[in-house]
């Protein structure tokens, strides 16, 4: 198969499978919508590897599959063509996307195998996979642009999947439109950088840019970087737009495993490590990717300790989680974000695929309050979300780990890091640490807190087959990446990673370090970490009145953290209800009152006018008569005075 | 003759209704009809000669000598997707009217094909006269549009739209005819003809305001600026909108408001160069306020069809900065937004129609909940706010895309402003397309005395062209933008002193000499 | 002096009317006083009428002048003369269906008729001051008549005593301006007035008060504001045929004299008349319209429009007076003055069908449901209406095109806005009645007795609307010759 072929098959599969479940939106037969998309997905897979393979028998310097369709847009300068290409970054992205992809579309068929729109959301399934394939593989701004807002508008249809709920459509809405403020920006970054470098296409964005970095803030590098950040912030849930992911959860859940936790979330990051070489130049705008990173890591993270809604818990897990990957891109770790990137995909999806079997087996419930103890119910369940616990804290030799510990390191090391940066990682990690077994706790271990009404089961396969793969996933997937202090040890293991992404990754030039080091932060990370873990598991297994009192102790800290610190309030407060106030005075009385008065008066003059004409005709002759000789007087005094 | 063929088919169409016999016969007729004008109008494209700039299939005959007044039709990259997009929303009216029409059907089709003659003739006269002859023609169907089939508000709306839009267009006659004064002091005899206008060089004294330039520029362009409608002359269009019936909406918003922006591509910003720059910082920035007030006020609005009619507002003040930007991609996005809105705004009002015609309430409070009883409905009408908010591979991105790189080009300041009107956008239909869609079924879906029925294999058909066109436009956008091309960078880069020649229709070879055809 | 054949050649459309007037009452005479039946009278006077247009088409263009200089049959006599008994028999047609004028004194009718267009032509065709008096005066005695000799009772009585009246006033006015030009020239031939105008305008006060009071008479019969008062009570108390005739027939010849009278150069140039001149035009559009705009009788709304129309013609004859070659004015208003009468003859016969009686009087409102009843009709006063209102095709825009090209030709750029302005609110209650036929339900009824003459009268003058600008260029360049 040539390429074009194989590029063809594996953006349009899902493309196909959209249309034909779009089609049959009205039946109901889960197996076969199901099978339809899952097969697409799986085509596409399939077609990502056959590519992969291609690319790998490249030279390294000269990976890069390019196939062209046709060009798009042709005004003057500005030539877009429907353009792709296959890296090693897309191709980490594809590989994860189709793949993570494919076991959520066959974990959905069994989740969602009761629901009537079953047809409609496969299709929704499918159309997103197709966007985030054009996402990904886009050669040029544009074409990424295009995928960037069809995952937006695919996660607001699943969002609001289950529209006939006031709360759910809200979200979707929600989602669409926070998205839209950073794509809005992401169009400025875009036109600065087209009128900079005369070319939306990647690489020879990259090829052009400039040797020096610059310092200005309103240089236009930085600008355009800066603005294009802020498009991540929206898609990728960073300060200060992320509000809308949480809400998010009101999808299927298996929807907040595909999009809101594995792909779409992260295709922020993927943009900034897609243009590495750009941001390199533009140290201002990493700075502020670095510190919004780590904020947002640290202040996700601490929402996440006081949540009870257990897809909350998780998506703020997101979020946090995020923030370390931008951490890792501000401070030139493009590489080691990539690197998180996939093994949160990997434990991310398992835990959100987890929760849905938890939710499942509840009955549609996600309070952790009505859980614990759910262990002995959920054998395969709980031991997959073990192992994916382990990897999100970070315990070696999980996927996690090795990911994490990447970041925390070059944020230390790094040229662009700083010890203030890794500290506020390092916090996050220990946070992460006690509110995932404060999690793990709660739901699985513990003492029962079931309602007798609910009988919990464990799911059927089809549902648990996906939770193993990405189990067993999380647990290997850090290998590839193993720093070398630790392959040394281990014996001369090559970090593949690094030299896969070699070609298109600036790996920046690090100050040299003792390997001790090195050591001691990796130790001392991963102890804060267990520490934590423990703290954690003391306070809701062992003494669980604690964490109450503990609460009640720093009632009005407990109290703003509960509440995401007014964060939605504050928004709605200061922006959006004033907007729609004002917007209603603007109508009422610039539109209604103002102009058309305005306009109201000048005919309302002219009507006046009429009944004054019309009183001087009143009939009478003498007057008729009056009227004429003075006319006469007047014009003859005036001609005749002067 | 194909452009005359063009031009007065519509009429002659007219006349055989007038004649038909049948009430029962006179729809699929009427169809028929509107259909092969549509099939003519291609036979244009297939025609034209998109690597030329110039004015082709001319048809110039003496009219008025004394006058210089000539019946000349010719057109260019600029008109003639306009004159398409005439035809194709007219043949869409005649089947989707088929419904929302009860009374006086062969009075409507009547008014509708003398209404399309007009709106070609604006579109394709090239004399002054003879395009001042078809604009103030086209405001009399239209009227009785509104007037006979509209709602309850209807007269009061159709005098407001008659009286502005005549108000606008008076003070652009005096003007036309000062320049044809002009014409006469400069080349010894007087002439109409845009080309003659082309020619002048009008003294031009930046800065102030009655100064000869100055104001005919601004003479012609009130005229098109109350129609397009610019902020703040656009207090007609909503209740123009809201009280015409759907066909008479889809018309105006489609084809009508496209009057006004073509109007300054054609006249205003031509004819008088060095004041359209200098003012142009004018035009950007009531662009920009409609832009943002249509969308904060479409926002807030409570009748679906009047939330439309303000984001047609908003649209246009897009149209408008894309044209003042003058750059390729400002114009070009321009021209494309105006097919964009014409097709996108044309089919919400189609739709708003349909689902009134089900319930007769265009109330969102009084629905919600529809999305679960009308899924085909449902699916088209998102497919039409998506073009609306400019989702990629719509139509509606390309244009607004391009509209705002060329703005940011020229004046960054404002495409910062028209940004905000990318996010406004989504907010305000998503919102309207939330509360009458989703949440819980509303008292009129609920309603179990006539359930609603999803759409007939009619409205689909009504529908699916235009979706069709959508997603064509949104993909393969360079189809069409190649042909209006030439025309487009002619205008840029020659906008100094523009001219137009004409091509001969025979042989493909140009004869400038206009001194040759000016006799 | 000897009176010629040639003279006899010159003015045979007179006597030709004056034969034709005749006969009917002759007739009826020899009859023992019995009334002939309606449409005989009617064809003679129609014949007499066509006639004297042949005659006139055939012996006036040339210029030649009658009776010592007192009469000329130039271009202006031509036209107007033409218009002029157009609008008469076009009249005719209406007063013979009418209740109130047809009947047992249709002969006698007839007869005022053409004696009044006898006057007329001599109007459009003095020379003289005191020809410009006779004809003035011959019209006018025989339209007081006229209305007064209505079946309808009080209106129309009242009507005729104001006219008549009010119009004596201002045939004194008149007549005391002749005198005092005939004092400071010591001519009243008119071409000796105006050449002697340049030197006199400056230096004799006489003369200025003299020519002033002319020009206000003038003023009067074509209904200048302030002397406009009478039209709206006379044009709503008359017959509405005679009404007709008045607005048209009369409004034309009137500016046909004023046109040879006052559209010269030295005069109209001098500064004191001209701001005069402009001032009264603006100052009549904008009454005119304003007035029209709350007016809901039918006949009195086209009275005040047609005292609008004298504002924009006034415009066009000051533009006659300031422009080097006086034809290109001439023209405009002659082609306006054409349209107006086609498109306000029709509407006042449209007006003419809805009246049962004498009495009736049509109020805009009555108009409802007049579409859905008489489609037809309704169409033709809706083309009368645009095109009394201006918008193209119609005749009527390209009547207010020529003339206000002719205007902005001679940089009267300001009066061709006002112009254009008050158009724009006349639109309003031109489209008023279009409204309420189209868009208000009602039970509309016209008038039981058939009415095939009016209806004839209407049709053509709606196909000669809707259709004669787009000849309009030719036509005009055939009158601009004649008048050159």
């Amino acid at each position: 198969m040539t390429q074009t072929a194989l590029m063809a098959t594996l953006i349009l599969a899902p493309f196909v499978g959209f249309l034909i479940n779009g089609f049959r939106y009205r039946k109901h037969s889960a197996n076969v919508a199901g099978g339809i998309a899952t097969t697409m997905a799986a085509i596409s897979f399939i077609c990502s590897v056959l590519l992969i393979l291609d690319l790998m028998a490249l030279p390294t310097e000269s990976r890069r599959i390019v196939v062209s369709f046709f060009d798009w847009i042709r005004v003057a300068d500005l030539k877009v063509n429907m353009s792709f290409v296959v890296d090693p970054i897309s191709s980490i992205m594809i590989l994860v996307i189709t793949g993570v992809g494919s076991l959520i579309h066959l974990f959905s068929i069994g989740y969602m195998h009761h629901d009537k729109g079953v047809a409609k959301y496969f299709a929704y399934l499918n159309l997103f996979l197709f966007n985030m394939l054009l996402l990904v593989l886009g050669d040029n701004l544009l074409v990424m642009f295009v995928g960037w807002e069809g995952v937006g508008l695919c996660s607001y249809l699943l969002i609001g999947f289950w529209f006939t709920d006031q709360e759910k459509a809200a979200a979707g809405m929600k989602a669409f439109i926070t998205n839209r403020i950073g794509d809005a920006a992401f169009i400025l970054g875009m036109f600065i950088l087209f009128l900079t470098f005369g070319t939306l296409n990647f690489h020879e964005i990259n090829s052009l840019v400039p040797s020096s970095p610059e310092f200005s803030w309103l240089a236009p590098i930085t600008l355009g970087t800066l603005f294009l950040f802020i498009g991540a912030t929206g898609k990728s849930a960073q300060i200060p737009l992320y509000v809308w992911l949480p809400d998010a959860m009101a999808g299927p859940t298996p929807v907040s495993a595909l999009i809101h936790a594995a792909t779409m979330v992260t295709a922020g990051v993927y943009m900034i490590v897609r243009l590495n070489p750009l941001f390199l130049m533009a140290p201002n705008t990493l700075a502020v990717v670095a510190i919004i990173g780590a904020a947002t890591a640290v202040l996700a993270a601490t929402i996440g300790m006081t949540q009870w809604d257990i897809k909350k818990i998780l998506a703020y897990s997101t979020v946090s989680q995020l923030g370390y990957m931008f951490l890792a891109c501000g401070v030139g770790a493009f590489g080691a974000a990539m690197f998180h990137l996939m093994t949160h995909a990997f434990f991310k999806a398992l835990m959100f695929l987890g929760s849905g079997s938890v939710i499942h087996a509840m009955h549609e419930e996600q309070d952790v309050r009505k859980m614990g103890g759910l262990k002995k119910y959920l054998p395969i369940t709980h031991l997959t979300f073990f192992f994916g616990w382990l990897a999100i804290i970070g315990v070696p030799p999980f996927a996690g780990f090795f990911s994490k510990d990447e970041i925390l390191w070059m944020s230390f090391q790094s040229p662009h890091g700083h010890v203030g940066l890794w500290t506020m990682g390092a916090l996050g990690a220990a946070l992460t640490a006690f509110y995932m077994t404060r999690l793990m706790c709660l739901t699985f271990w513990g003492k029962s807190r079931v309602p007798k009404t609910v009988h919990p089961h464990e799911s059927p396969l089809l549902m648990t087959i996906p939770l193993m793969v990405l189990a067993l996933l999380s647990i290997v997937g850090g290998w590839i990446g193993i720093p070398h202090v630790i392959g040394e040890v281990l014996g001369h293991i090559p970090n593949i990673w690094e030299h896969w992404l070699e070609p298109v990754i600036v790996v920046p030039t690090m100050p040299h370090a003792e390997a001790s080091l090195e050591w001691g932060l990796m130790g001392a990370s991963v102890l804060l970490a267990v520490i934590s873990a423990a703290v954690a598991y003391h306070f809701y297994v062992q003494a669980p009145e604690k964490p109450k009192a503990l609460a009640d102790k720093i009632k009005p800290i407990y109290e703003l953290i509960l509440n995401k610190y007014f964060v939605d309030e504050a928004y709605f407060g200061l922006i959006i209800n004033p907007l729609v106030r004002a917007s209603r005075n603007i109508w009422y009385y610039v539109d209604v009152n103002f102009i058309d008065k305005t306009t109201y008066v000048i005919s309302d003059l002219v009507r006046g006018g009429g009944g004054l004409v019309r009183g001087l005709q009143n009939g009478n002759i003498q007057q008729y008569a009056m009227y004429i000789s003075l006319g006469v007087v007047l014009t003859l005094s005036i001609l005749l005075m002067r | 003759m194909l452009l005359s063929t063009i031009v007065f088919l519509p009429i002659l169409f007219s006349a055989i209704l007038i004649l038909w016999p049948k009430e029962s016969t006179l729809r699929p007729l009427a169809l028929g009809l509107s259909l092969v004008e549509f099939l003519v109008s291609l036979v244009l494209i297939h025609r034209f000669d998109m690597t030329s700039a110039s004015l082709q299939m001319v048809e110039k005959y003496p009219w008025i000598e004394r006058f210089g007044i000539t019946y000349f039709l010719g057109v260019d990259g600029i008109s003639l997707w306009l004159v398409l997009l005439t035809n194709f929303l007219t043949a869409i009216i005649v089947l989707g009217s088929w419904k929302s029409i009860e009374t006086r059907v062969k009075g409507f089709h009547v008014a509708l094909f003398v209404l399309q003659t007009a709106m070609l003739g604006t579109f394709l006269a090239m004399d002054a006269v003879f395009f001042y002859l078809f604009w103030e023609l086209s405001l009399v169907p239209m009227y009785f549009m509104i007037g006979i089939w509209g709602g309850p508000r209807r007269i009061y709306a159709t005098v407001k739209f008659f009286i502005y839009t005549m108000l606008g267009s008076v003070l652009m006659l005096v003007a036309i005819i000062y320049m044809m004064f002009l014409t006469q002091e400069a080349f010894g005899e007087m002439s109409a003809s845009i080309l003659d206008f082309y020619r002048l060089d009008i003294p031009f004294v930046g800065g102030q305001f009655f100064s000869l330039q100055t104001l005919l520029f601004f003479a012609f362009a009130l005229a098109f600026a109350i129609k397009v409608p610019v902020f703040p002359f656009h207090t007609w269009l909503p209740d123009a909108h809201v009280e015409a019936p759907t066909p008479g909406s889809v018309i105006l918003a489609g084809v009508m408001l496209k009057m006004g922006t073509y109007g300054f591509i054609r006249w205003t910003i031509p004819m008088f160069p060095e004041a359209a720059e200098y003012w142009a910082w004018l035009f950007l920035l009531v662009g920009a306020i409609g832009i943002v007030y249509g969308a904060l006020v479409a926002m807030v609005q409570p009748d679906i069809k009047k939330l439309v009619a303000y984001s047609s507002v908003s649209h246009m003040g897009y149209v408008l900065i894309g044209l003042f930007a003058f750059n390729q991609f400002g114009l070009t996005g321009g021209l494309y937004q105006m097919l964009n809105h014409g097709i996108s705004t044309g089919a919400l009002f189609l739709m708003v129609g349909m689902i009134y015609e089900r319930t007769h309430s265009r109330e969102i409070s009084k629905y919600g909940g529809l999305a679960s009883v009308l899924p085909l409905f449902t699916i088209f009408f998102f497919i039409v706010t998506l073009s609306s908010i400019a989702v990629p591979l719509t139509n509606g991105f390309v244009g607004e895309f391009l509209i705002l790189l060329g703005t940011f080009k020229a004046e960054p300041a404002f495409a910062y402003v028209a940004v905000t009107g990318v996010v406004l956008g989504a907010v305000y239909m998503l919102w309207m397309f939330k509360r009458v869609f989703f949440g819980e079924k509303g008292e009129l879906v609920k309603d179990e005395h006539h359930p609603l029925l999803d759409l007939s294999l009619r409205e689909i058909m009504v529908m699916v062209p235009l979706v069709v066109m959508i997603f064509w436009m949104g993909i393969f956008p360079n189809q069409f933008l190649d042909y209006s091309k030439a025309s487009v960078d002619h205008l840029i880069q020659d906008r100094g002193n523009y001219m137009l020649s004409i091509q001969n229709p025979k042989s493909d070879k140009i004869n400038a000499s206009i001194q040759g055809e000016n006799k | 002096m000897s009176i010629g054949i040639g003279d006899i050649l010159l003015v045979s459309p007179m006597i030709m009317l004056f034969l034709a007037s005749i006969i009917p009452i002759t007739i009826k005479v020899l009859r023992g006083n019995i009334e002939q039946s309606p449409s005989a009278t009617l064809i003679q006077g129609l014949g007499g009428l066509f006639a004297a247009i042949v005659l006139l088409m055939v012996v006036s263009g040339s210029g030649a002048t009658a009776f010592a200089n007192a009469l000329v049959f130039d271009g202006v006599t031509k036209w107007m003369g033409f218009i002029a008994l157009l609008a008469a028999a076009g009249s005719l047609l209406l007063m013979y269906d009418n209740p109130s004028t047809t009947g047992d004194q249709f002969s006698e009718l007839v007869f005022l008729t053409l004696s009044s267009a006898i006057g007329m032509l001599i109007l459009v065709s003095a020379v003289d001051l005191l020809m410009v008096f006779i004809g003035l005066e011959t019209m006018s005695l025989a339209l007081y008549l006229m209305i007064a000799m209505s079946h309808e009772q009080k209106l129309s009585k009242e009507a005729a005593l104001k006219y008549f009246i009010l119009g004596s006033f201002a045939s004194a006015i008149f007549l005391y301006g002749i005198a005092f030009i005939f004092g400071s020239v010591g001519s009243t031939y008119i071409p000796v007035v105006i050449q002697k105008t340049s030197e006199l305008i400056t230096s004799s006060r006489i003369y200025m008060f003299g020519i002033t009071m002319l020009i206000l008479g003038f003023c009067f019969k074509v209904s200048i504001v302030p002397f406009h008062a009478w039209t709206p009570d006379v044009y709503q108390g008359a017959p509405t045929p005679h009404t007709a005739y008045m607005s048209t027939a009369v409004k034309a010849v009137s500016f046909a004299a004023f046109l040879r009278i006052i559209a010269t150069k030295s005069l109209v140039g001098s500064e004191n008349l001209f701001d005069l001149l402009q001032w009264l035009a603006v100052i009549t559009m904008i009454v005119g319209n304003v007035g029209a705009i709350l007016q809901n009788n039918f006949k009195r709304m086209l009275a005040y429009s047609s005292v609008a129309h004298s504002g924009y013609l006034l415009v066009g004859v000051i533009t006659t007076g300031i422009s080097d070659d006086m034809s290109f004015g001439a023209t405009g208003v002659i082609f306006y003055l054409a349209a107006y009468t086609l498109m306000t003859l029709g509407a006042f016969a449209v007006v003419t069908l809805m009246e049962k009686s004498e009495e009736t009087i049509i109020n805009v409102d009555d108009l409802a449901g007049y579409a859905k009843k008489r489609p037809l009709m309704a169409l033709c006063l809706t083309l009368f209406l645009l095109s009394l209102a201006g918008i193209p095709p119609t005749v009527g825009f390209f009547g207010k095109f020529y003339m206000f090209t002719a205007a902005i030709g001679e940089g009267l750029i300001w009066l061709a806005i006002w112009g254009v302005i008050n158009s724009v609110i006349s639109v309003y209650y031109y489209l008023r009645p279009i409204v309420v036929m189209y868009m208000r339900e009602g039970g509309v009824d016209e008038a039981p007795h058939s009415m095939n003459a009016t209806r004839t009268a209407i049709i053509v003058s709606a196909i000669l609307v809707a259709f004669l600008g787009f000849i309009s260029g030719p036509i005009f360049e055939l009158v601009e010759r004649a008048l050159s």
